[in-house]
């Protein structure tokens, strides 16, 4: 069996009183992508700090492709690239200078270095401007270079803490465009963020927390399944000549608690049991279905329902 | 060794921190900041003098020196000032230093290992150097121009400067695994301060040459007048030069293989890496008390030490304390012997009888060596809180914690170093002394000396004084551990220690005895008369002062029985103490986390 990319394992951290996280125990397969979301104060900084080795649990271990960050943190710090939620750089730099810093800071050798810069860029979107200083940056830009950053060692994990933050839709959409790319080249990444549709869109697992807890953790379908409200919301066109009959029959059985006409659709609430039982409704008494559409539940949804807003 | 040479090259041309220090401080801002700074340094001096131009002795001087020499004098003596104020302040990025504030998480997680961070930083210095002496030149110029500089002797001073320069970064880095920023760079400033100071004092020839300044005002001495002043007229500028360039080499290695070994790296858990200090009560406490000694932890510097090459730690034990041990030793040996030589010259000058004044010098030079060594071993084998449960490998499997390394080699320090006290004298009175007819070490009464009673009775001396030194030791060692299971880093807990023996033991009984002595004429003092002698033997030094005659107040045979008594007391407080702490640290900080079973 191969090893997890990461496994936590009852991870508990305090800060004075303050239970920062609280017995978290999970575990990530390689190639895979994490989304970790949470309110406000859930713990979710802390608890990638510890996956990246830069705060010590009070009990528990982290491992990262079998190796403990807390007895051989070298090895992990080799093994991951993370990107901070703050954007921290040396004065007076440029972007190139810049990533020939970190470069060099890794140990990525002089003449392996402007390749490696080239190839971040290209990645990042950055090429052509290697000689921006980094004061002047956008914030997505900024978010770009700490990616490629990031990135310049060709770390096999990766752990981005709000990447999304304070960017615009336009930038958004890129970043996760970046993103997908890393995760089809077989990089696990773990990511931390508030943009739930973000989340939602390129994460294989998803894992919420809320006072330091792991509250739910799994597959998005898998959450549906368990945690999402059992009614669905099914929207369904049909020709105009049928559609005083079929928002009758629609009205009639118990199963479908509510009929309404939006949008040029037939729009009803059954329960998730009850889906294929309208469909069949319809097809019983010949009316041609143009469109039949199921309402997934979102990840907001999802996270409302299994979160009480409570911080630590 | 090419490739070697080769690998250390790299290290220089290819390090992050020289390429990020360029960056940082080459910039417009910094050159008019540095230029200010180099122009007040360099025209101060000038100013005091133009100030003083009519006394009589000032001119003299002035009147003994070229405008030329004087000139460069001052613009070496400058630089240097600057170097001394502006390079600590640099490496402890406190003043036009690269703040690592915000990123130095990402610095540390890149997994650099120290040295080449460090290495880098030193570096990085030479350009700071650089441009010090770019903004020179107009007036190297003007001195040239004038004339009376030796352009050879001034090369040679930037060469020494170029060294201080490069000492004084090693030194604070150095400092700064032990302590915080600020406290570093204050440690370096003063610690320079104070020896260019003596440096500058006009000694035949200088010993304290490690800072630039003797070899810097030799030139000037030499050109007064003779006997102005009654100045001794030092050695020739090559002399000093030399000596200088070689005290500072060997603190720079020294400064050097430090860094290499660094400080035995344990994680300050509450602050987990570096960041917020976060530990119960916390919050609190830094509303009431900003200063915080008991979270103060070493600079940032230290916290690269966990990226560290594996390859020593697998013989950490053995090699850290095995070399401070063996060091140590080498270090007593090494003043014993310099001892001895400096005490064979009298011998030999004066033939044997003649040398009986310096007997009780001997002695006490003896017991001098054994009290700062003393010290000096319970300062190095002892650790703060986070690493004093570490369990290291000593060798091969056998493993053992630092508080037990520690308090191994205090005791077989102590004794080694006791025994060398006994064997000093007899091996120098076998040796030396007895050759020349006279002994350092017989029982009294027929050698005497009208300079000091040490020369009467040394072996009853010693065995008096002995245990003295060695229980105050003894007691110093155990209140620097009590107190390091309370804070993060050592020179806090040896701040608390100076604070406790010093002003509660050493000082404190002699000043009840002063009160009491001084105000008779209240009641309380008057009552407490007949325990006075008690309360100030209390103290080692009254002890020391007593024996060495140097208080008529208090009869050489007086016993030192509150000595004992006092010091068991405060040895036992501090022992409670430490197991106290110790089981509540020992749950803190235990050394590997718990066995996880995947």
């Amino acid at each position: 069996m191969t090893t997890p990319a990461v496994e936590f394992f009852n991870v508990t951290k305090t800060f004075d009183d303050l239970v920062a996280v609280n017995d978290v125990s999970l575990s990530l397969p390689r190639g895979k992508t994490l989304g970790l979301i949470g309110p406000n104060g859930a713990g979710k900084t802390t608890l990638l700090r510890i996956l990246v080795t830069l705060a010590r649990p009070d009990c528990g271990d982290v491992r990262i492709n079998g190796h403990s960050a807390i007895r051989d943190p070298l090895m992990v710090r080799q093994m991951l690239g993370f990107m901070p939620a703050e954007f921290g750089s040396p004065r007076n730099l440029n972007i190139g200078e810049y990533l020939d810093y970190f470069g060099c800071l890794h140990g990525v050798s002089s003449k392996e270095r402007p390749k490696r810069i080239r190839e971040v860029c290209e990645l990042t979107d950055l090429t052509g401007r290697e000689q921006v200083m980094v004061k002047g940056l956008s914030t997505g830009n900024r978010q770009r270079l700490l990616l490629a950053k990031t990135l310049l060692h060709d770390p096999d994990l990766l752990v981005l803490d709000e990447p999304a933050s304070g960017l615009d839709p336009r930038a958004r959409t890129e970043l996760r465009e970046i993103v997908r790319t890393l995760a089809s080249m077989g990089k696990t990444i773990i990511i931390s963020s508030h943009i739930l549709p973000d989340i939602e869109d390129f994460s294989d697992r998803i894992s919420i927390m809320e006072a330091g807890r792991l509250v739910i953790d799994g597959g998005l379908n898998e959450l549906r399944e368990t945690h999402a409200s059992t009614t669905r919301v099914v929207r369904i066109r049909v020709p105009e000549a049928d559609w005083d009959r079929a928002k009758k029959l629609l009205g009639e059985p118990a199963e479908i608690e509510s009929v309404r006409e939006r949008d040029h659709f037939i729009e009803l609430s059954t329960n998730a049991e009850n889906v294929n039982f309208t469909l069949g409704i319809l097809l019983e008494h010949d009316i041609r279905v143009l469109q039949f559409a199921e309402d997934e539940p979102s990840l907001e949804e999802i996270f409302m329902r299994t979160t009480a807003g409570k911080v630590t | 060794m090419i490739a070697l040479l080769g690998r250390l090259r790299n290290q220089f041309r290819d390090s992050p921190t020289y390429g990020r220090d360029r960056a940082s401080l080459f910039s417009g801002g910094n050159f008019g900041i540095i230029g200010l700074l180099l122009n007040a340094m360099v025209l101060l001096p000038m100013m005091l003098l133009m100030l003083e131009m009519n006394d009589r002795e000032i001119r003299m001087f002035l009147g003994a020196l070229e405008f030329g020499q004087l000139l460069s004098l001052i613009l070496a003596g400058g630089t240097a000032g600057l170097i001394t104020l502006l390079v600590p302040l640099r490496m402890t990025t406190l003043f036009m230093g690269p703040r690592t504030g915000r990123y130095f998480d990402q610095i540390v997680l890149s997994g650099i290992s120290p040295f080449r961070f460090l290495i880098g930083k030193v570096t990085s210095q030479n350009l700071f150097l650089g441009i010090c002496l770019f903004m020179m030149i107009p007036y190297v110029v003007l001195s040239l121009t004038v004339g009376g500089i030796d352009l050879l002797t001034f090369l040679a001073c930037i060469i020494l400067l170029w060294v201080y320069s490069i000492m004084l970064s090693l030194a604070t880095l150095w400092t700064c695994l032990y302590m915080n920023e600020v406290l570093a760079a204050m440690f370096v400033i003063a610690g320079a301060a104070i020896l260019g100071g003596f440096g500058a004092v006009p000694f035949g020839f200088n010993p304290i040459a490690v800072t630039p300044f003797p070899a810097l005002v030799q030139s000037l001495y030499t050109s007064l007048p003779p006997n102005f002043f009654g100045i001794t007229q030092p050695k020739g500028f090559w002399v000093h030069f030399v000596s200088c360039l070689t005290g500072m080499s060997l603190i720079s290695l020294l400064a050097l293989l430090a860094l290499w070994v660094g400080p035995l790296y344990g994680i300050i858990k509450e602050n987990s890496t570096f960041g917020e200090v976060v530990r119960p009560g916390d919050s609190r406490r830094k509303r009431l008390f900003r200063l915080r000694p008991h979270i103060q932890r070493p600079s940032e510097i230290a916290f690269f030490y966990q990226n560290r090459s594996d390859r020593l730690g697998r013989i950490e034990g053995l090699w850290r304390w095995g070399g401070s041990l063996t060091g140590l030793t080498a270090l007593l040996c090494f003043a014993y012997a310099c001892m001895s030589a400096i005490f064979l010259i009298p011998l030999g000058m004066a033939g044997g009888r003649g040398a009986i004044d310096w007997i009780g010098g001997f002695h006490i030079m003896n017991f001098v060596i054994y009290s700062v060594s003393l010290i000096l071993a319970g300062f190095i084998f002892c650790h703060p809180l986070n690493t004093t449960f570490l369990q290291l490998p000593v060798f091969g499997r056998v493993r053992a914690s630092t508080a037990f390394l520690d308090t191994f080699c205090f005791i077989l320090f102590a004794a080694i170093s006791t025994g060398l006290l006994e064997l000093v004298p007899r091996a120098f009175d076998l040796m030396f002394a007895i050759p020349t007819g006279i002994s350092v070490m017989y029982p009294g009464g027929a050698e005497r000396s009208s300079m000091s009673s040490v020369g009467f009775y040394p072996v009853e001396f010693m065995a008096r004084l002995t245990p003295i030194i060695l229980i105050s030791a003894l007691t110093i060692y155990a209140l620097l551990r009590a107190l390091c299971l309370q804070v993060w880093v050592k020179s806090m807990a040896t701040v608390g220690v100076i604070g406790l023996y010093g002003m509660g033991l050493c000082a404190g009984p002699v000043i009840i005895m002063e009160a009491i002595l001084e105000f008779q004429h209240l009641q309380f003092f008057r009552d407490m008369r007949p325990m006075m002698r008690d309360i100030a033997t209390a103290s080692p030094v009254m002890c020391g002062a007593v024996m060495f005659g140097e208080d008529h107040r208090i009869p050489p045979e007086t016993p030192f029985g509150s000595f004992y008594i006092v010091h068991t007391f405060v040895i036992l407080l501090a022992l409670v103490s430490i197991y106290l702490s110790s089981r509540k640290v020992r749950k803190l900080y235990l050394a590997d986390p718990p066995e996880v079973k995947s």
